[in-house]
């Protein structure tokens, strides 16, 4: 199981991460990775000074944003997955 | 209801550690403030992310506590303190949960975090404000 969290603090929140969720949300969905894949939030990863919305997957440190979500998911997310 | 981290880190153990034991229903706002308080209490949040639309706050449970997002929540209960509010979020929650009680004992930290430039002192002053004229008695304690 593919552990995913995404940062829902103020300032992931700010920068998209409503929607970098929703993405994921959907791309989960579609691809029918609902056993394999863990999304959770949290409500920071210390790292309020990123540019982007803070991710991780397995514990592994990320940043993305609401454009590139789906292009992150389809690349690390899924690498991560298979 | 904790509010926002310590401005001296070396407080957060006495800080939680009152709130704790305080007797009533528990409220933390502010996704640092509940990092901290998984730390001590060695507790994960459950979020609600089901919950959780684009434009919408979060929120979560840790253990039986509730948890939500700080400033802009506050901010956006400031905005419709005093009328209707009838969307299913984190305000709402904290709305109507504020208004079963009449004594509030806030415990305010007074860390700022400088990167997302929202004026937490001005969002709690008018929260404060709120709750006086609302007919409520806030205890304020900070740290």
């Amino acid at each position: 199981m593919v552990e995913l969290t995404v940062c829902i603090g103020t300032s992931c929140h700010l920068r998209g991460a409503e929607k970098v969720i929703k993405t994921f949300q959907r791309l989960i969905t579609s691809n029918r990775l609902e056993k394999k894949i863990n999304l959770q939030g949290t409500f920071c990863m210390g790292k309020c000074s990123g540019k982007k919305v803070q991710v991780s997957i397995n514990s592994e440190a990320y940043e993305t944003c609401p454009e590139e979500a789906e292009g992150f998911f389809l690349t690390e997310v899924l690498n991560t997955a298979k | 209801m904790f509010f926002g981290p310590p401005s001296n880190p070396l407080d957060d153990h006495d800080a939680i550690s009152g709130f704790m034991n305080e007797i009533g229903e528990k409220i933390i706002l502010g996704g640092t403030t509940c990092s901290i308080f998984e730390h001590h209490l060695k507790s994960k949040t459950r979020i609600e992310l089901k919950t959780s639309g684009c434009e919408l706050l979060p929120y979560g449970f840790l253990g039986n506590i509730f948890v939500t997002e700080g400033t802009l929540t506050l901010k956006k209960l400031n905005d419709v303190f005093f009328s209707e509010y009838n969307i299913d979020d984190a305000v709402k929650l904290l709305k109507d949960k504020i208004a079963k009680h009449d004594k509030i004992k806030i415990y305010r930290g007074r860390a700022i975090n400088p990167v997302n430039g929202i004026d937490k002192n001005a969002v709690f002053t008018e929260f404060v404000k709120y709750l006086r004229e609302s007919g409520k008695s806030p205890e304020i304690v900070n740290f």
